[in-house]
Formats: C-alpha cells, sequence, structure tokens
C-alpha cells in the first residue's frame, strides 16, 4: 500500500489536497477571517480584494484598499478600490468571536483586516458574506457527509452482502430483492421523495443527519450485491468450512473469516462512492432542500449562481464548483490508485456494473 | 462403536441431472480402529465427511456417536464438534491467513469452557510439541510455513480439543512423498500416545496401509467392500479393489526401479 502511494504521484497529490481540505474543514473557525452569517449589505457581490504588499514604490506588509460602490453607464453596482484608505492585513487577529468544536472559546482568526475594512479572498455573494470562509465552514458539511454517509452505508451493505452471500438460498433471495427494489428507484427521485418525507421544522443539525441518512439508504445496495457475491466464493474456503467444523457461530465466521477478505476491495470501493454522495448533497443543497442558508455547503453556495446574469456579473460565486471538481476528482484518482493497487489485472476505470454506487455520482452530477 | 454410520444417501441435482453422491452407506468405527476410506475422484468420499461434520445434511440416514444418535439439539451437536475433528486436503486453504497461529488455534477452542490465558498457552504448546513443531511460532502467520509445517498446524488444531475421532480428508495429498511420510509418521504415533482414531480418506493405498487397520472402498457412491488391511491388499474380493490394490502395488514396483535408478 505505501509502494502505491510512493509510486503513483496522482494519488500522491490528491492524498495531500484532501488532507489540506479537511484540515482547513476541520480548522474552520480559525483559519476563516468571518463567521457564514457575517453579513455586509454594503458589500453585496464585492469582487475578490487585490492583496497588495508596495505602497509608494516601497514595502508595506500585505494591505488592501477600502471600496467604494457606484455605477456604471449601466446602472450596475460596480466597485472600485479607494486607494486613500489602506487597511492592513493582520495575523492572530481580534475578531468575532466563536467556540472551537464547541468547547474552546476563542476571538482570534489566522488573518483578517481590522473593520470597518473587509478583505474578500473569493469575493462576496449577494449579502455581502465572504465567499471564501463560507466554503471553508461549507467544507465541513461538504466532505464528512460523504465519510458519514459511506461508513453508513457500508456498514449495512456489508452486513446484508455478507448474510446474503454466507446463507444464501432463501435468506439470500429475500435479501437481494430488497436490494433490486432500492437500486430500482431511480435514485435522484428517491433522493427527493426521502427528503420530502423529513419534517421541514428540523434544525440544519438534524436536517444534514437527515440527508447521510437519506444518502446511505440510497447507496448501500450496489455494494451489497458485490459483497454477496464475493462471500459466495468465500464461503467455500477451506477455512470457512473448517472454522464451521470447529463449531463457530455463523455470526463469528461471518465476521472472522469472510469479511476482512472483503475488505481491500469494500475500501477501494469507498473511495469511489465518496464522491456520488458529496454530488448528491451539493445537488440537494442546490435545489434548496438540502442544508438551508444561512448554513452553508458547497452545494447551497452554488444555488446562487443558478442565474446566468449573476455569473456573469459576479463571477467568483462559482468558487465551490470548483472545490467540489477538486475534492471528486481527488477521491476519484485515489480510488483508481487502491483500486489497481489491490488488482493489478484491471486497468480501466470503473465500470458501471462493479462500481454501482459510483452511478450516483453521475445523477448527481447531472442535477448540479 | 465410536462412529456408526447408518444407510446415509445424498444427492445433489445441478442443471437438471440428479448425481447419488452417496448411495446407502453404512459403516462403523470401533474406538483405537482407524479407517481408511479408499476410491477413485468423485465417488463420494469428502461427501460423506461433510455430511459427517455437518457440512451437508444427508438425505436419509443416521450418525451415531457412541451409540447416541445425532440429534437436532444444540448441546450435542457441539460435543459432536468438541469430539469430531477434521483436517482438510490442502493446508493453504485451511488455515485462515490473516490470522497468527495463536488465532488459529485459539479458535479451536471456541466451544470449550474458558480458559485464562496462561492456561490457554500451555495447551498450544503442549500440542505445537506434540506435532514437532517449535513453540515460538504462535505469533507467526500461516504464510511463513512449508507445506508439511502448516499440515502440522492444521492437525494441531485439530488436537486442541483432545478429539476422539479425526477426520483426514486427503490430509496428505498435497503433500511431496518425504513429507507424507512424515506426516503419517506422526499420525501413526499420535494415534499411539493419544488413543486419537482416524478416519483416513483418501485415494491411496499405500498411504491407507500404513495408518489404518481397516480399509473400506467406495466406489460411485456405494461401499464395495470394508476389510482388514492385510486382507484386502492381500486377497482382495471385489473388482474394483483388486484394480485398486494392483495399481498401488505396480506403483510401488515402479517406485523401487527409480529408487534403484537414482542409487546407480
Amino acid at each position: 500500500m505505501r509502494n502505491l502511494f510512493n509510486t503513483n504521484r496522482w494519488a500522491m497529490i490528491s492524498l495531500w489536497v484532501l488532507g489540506l481540505l479537511y484540515a482547513a474543514a476541520l480548522f474552520a473557525d480559525i483559519l476563516a477571517p468571518y463567521s457564514i452569517r457575517d453579513e455586509a449589505r454594503d458589500y453585496s457581490y464585492c469582487p475578490p480584494s487585490a492583496v497588495h504588499v508596495m505602497y509608494g514604490g516601497k514595502f508595506a506588509g500585505p494591505f488592501v484598499y477600502g471600496t467604494r460602490l457606484t455605477f456604471n453607464e449601466y446602472h450596475a453596482r460596480i466597485y472600485i478600490e479607494d486607494r486613500g484608505v489602506r487597511y492592513p492585513v493582520r495575523f492572530w487577529i481580534k475578531a468575532e468571536p466563536y467556540r472551537f468544536l464547541g468547547i474552546l472559546s476563542s476571538d482570534r482568526h489566522v488573518f483578517g483586516v481590522e473593520a470597518p475594512g473587509r478583505v474578500y479572498l473569493f469575493g462576496a455573494d449577494s449579502r455581502g458574506r465572504d465567499v471564501f470562509s463560507r466554503i471553508i465552514h461549507g467544507g465541513r458539511v461538504s466532505l464528512t457527509i460523504g465519510l458519514l454517509g459511506v461508513i453508513i452505508s457500508f456498514t449495512i451493505g456489508l452486513l446484508v452482502g455478507g448474510a446474503a452471500g454466507y446463507f444464501g438460498g432463501r435468506v439470500d433471495q429475500v435479501l437481494m430483492r430488497v436490494c433490486e427494489m432500492v437500486m430500482m428507484v431511480p435514485g435522484f427521485y428517491l433522493l427527493l421523495a426521502l427528503r420530502a418525507a423529513v419534517p421541514d421544522t428540523f434544525n440544519s443539525m438534524q436536517v444534514y443527519c437527515s440527508i447521510v441518512v437519506i444518502l446511505s439508504f440510497i447507496g448501500w445496495a450496489g455494494l451489497a450485491r458485490i459483497i454477496r457475491g464475493m462471500c459466495l466464493s468465500l464461503r467455500e474456503r477451506e477455512y470457512v468450512l473448517a472454522a464451521r467444523t470447529m463449531g463457530l457461530s455463523h455470526a463469528m465466521i461471518i465476521r472472522r473469516h469472510i469479511l476482512p477478505h472483503t475488505v481491500s476491495y469494500s475500501l477501494a470501493a469507498a473511495m469511489l462512492s465518496i464522491p456520488g454522495y458529496i454530488l448528491s448533497e451539493s445537488a440537494l443543497s442546490l435545489i434548496g432542500l438540502g442544508i438551508q442558508d444561512p448554513y452553508a455547503s458547497w452545494g447551497n453556495m452554488l444555488s446562487e449562481a443558478m442565474n446566468i446574469v449573476r455569473i456573469q456579473f459576479a463571477p467568483w460565486i462559482l468558487t465551490p464548483a470548483f472545490f467540489i471538481f477538486l475534492t471528486v476528482m481527488c477521491f476519484n484518482i485515489l480510488g483508481d490508485a487502491l483500486r489497481d493497487a489491490l488488482d493489478p489485472t484491471t486497468e480501466t476505470a470503473i465500470t458501471p456494473e462493479a462500481m454501482p454506487v459510483v452511478e450516483d455520482s453521475s445523477r448527481g452530477g447531472v442535477a448540479a | 462403536m465410536l462412529l456408526k454410520l447408518e444407510n446415509i444417501s445424498k444427492t445433489f441435482t445441478a442443471h437438471g441431472s440428479t448425481i447419488k453422491a452417496v448411495n446407502g452407506v453404512s459403516l462403523s468405527l470401533a474406538v483405537g480402529e482407524s479407517l481408511a476410506l479408499v476410491g477413485g475422484s468423485g465417488c463420494g468420499k469428502t461427501t460423506l465427511a461433510r455430511i459427517i461434520m455437518g457440512l451437508e445434511k444427508p438425505d436419509t440416514g443416521s450418525i451415531l456417536l457412541n451409540g447416541r444418535p445425532l440429534g437436532r439439539d444444540q448441546k450435542e451437536q457441539r460435543d459432536f464438534c468438541r469430539k469430531v475433528r477434521m483436517v482438510f486436503q490442502d493446508p493453504f486453504a485451511s488455515l485462515d491467513p490473516r490470522y497468527t497461529v495463536r488465532h488459529i488455534l485459539a479458535e479451536a477452542l471456541c466451544l470449550e469452557p474458558r480458559r485464562t490465558r496462561v492456561e490457554e498457552e500451555r495447551l498450544m504448546k503442549q500440542v505445537l510439541s506434540q506435532v514437532l513443531l517449535a513453540q515460538d511460532i504462535l505469533r507467526r502467520y500461516p504464510h511463513e510455513f512449508s507445506g508439511g509445517e502448516r499440515q502440522r498446524i492444521a492437525i494441531a488444531r485439530a488436537l486442541m480439543t483432545a478429539p476422539l475421532l479425526i477426520i483426514l480428508d486427503e490430509a496428505v495429498s498435497s503433500l511431496d512423498v518425504l513429507v507424507q511420510q512424515e506426516i503419517l509418521a506422526l499420525l501413526a504415533a499420535l494415534s499411539q500416545k493419544n488413543g486419537v482414531t482416524y478416519l483416513f480418506i483418501s485415494h491411496n493405498l499405500r498411504a491407507a496401509q500404513m495408518l489404518c487397520s481397516k480399509i473400506a472402498v467406495m466406489q460411485d457412491g456405494r461401499l464395495v467392500e470394508c476389510e482388514p488391511t492385510a486382507r484386502i491388499m492381500a486377497a482382495p474380493g471385489h473388482e474394483y479393489t483388486k484394480a485398486l490394490v494392483s495399481a498401488a502395488l505396480t506403483y510401488r514396483v515402479r517406485d523401487k526401479e527409480q529408487d534403484e535408478h537414482n542409487i546407480l
């Protein structure tokens, strides 16, 4: 495994990128100069602020100029730099207080500018909220939803597939028909239907959890089918027969001698199915059924970008799309590398039959 | 009688055709009187072993251990599991590659009353010394051993519960000739020392002859002959047995010629 990452440069890069993204999401409170609710209506669709270091031909440390709102000849709002006002970028600055991970109270941020100046690395959205801060905070939702969803659906998939494959016969018949029923319904519509069943009185945390559960509910069936196939052959291995003759219980045999042998495959499949969850969440949030404003997720930030005029006017509101793209690609490269390392005989990308969970990504992708 | 099989039959159905794998087989084994079950490939030997171990359900017939029929009672089945053990053909497949020898041996004790770690370790070491393996291999994995050593581990696993009967399903067939001899000698010694009885399933009459006092010959799912070893080898009654015995003899002659050739 270590060998794989040393030889495959892209996999290595992907791992680093994902590491950075997850670290950024974890330390979002500290890293982001503003909170997700920090609005500045005067700065609606303010473009990314240019960070300068030279002033009057001399090095002056990083600073941003103030901005002034005017209107152009079409009466559209434009912002121009007010060269008269300078706001130095300060590090470890005292700003809005927060509780880091709900435990540590602090008001320090890695960087920021003194009020009333504002620094927008990736520009501002319609309400003047910092896109950079919201992307980092939104990563918490978008990045964890894939992991949590995969953990839950793979637990279900492994158990159901393991039981169906190991016991065979009627158990297999029943469980596989259930799987097929779940797989039969087009994923996105099932997603919408299940989402509709969630009460709209839920707060954001409850909505988040319900989305995870819904995504897992859709994702487990494909894996269960593959695991079942593997178990059908594993259960005839002599060490499984030996365990049976020694009187081990079925649960113990499945846990000790069957499922561990599917782990390497499952791991690669899990990697490849995470993008599906991320995209599904984005799609759901995009159409307003996922995470609700003011809470940020990459999907609901994109819902502002559904209007072509706005994109023309403020293209930076598309930045979350770039992060979704980056994350999905990294997971795919990583999953591919992992799969290649485990099974050197296959070379092509994912086959839809072998990796049905990945289908979600295309569904989500289309909707997104 | 240690083990008694009465009128065991098993039919497999595949793609519309039926195969009588085992057809009305009755057998009995006395304590200390190891029995060899000999026959060609596909004659139903292994199916019979699997039926005894409960891996297959027989269509008809019953299995008696110490005169008591094996019922559906769970306690009885557990008792059967502890007293009757099986060693499989392929030592490369019968040990789970993910676990250490300690884990593999400990698993054999799953039906036993709980032991302390020290007791467990003492038992493992004692069993390992019985199969002539070093006692410090407990932390190692199956892939670190040769075929013969693995089969010894498999035998050690079978011995963990001090069984009355061990079913050896082609247990030496996949090993090379010298290792076969070693394992057979080991099995013979164990039988003398521990009083364990074998049901030795093989297609190799010579190996059967070394280990067992009685030989049963199977053909096409039926038991065609069951006699003391000496009589089978000297005066085989059934046509099929005659063929088997003469094949084994010519094989032996050829072996000797080969040896002489090698010496020259």
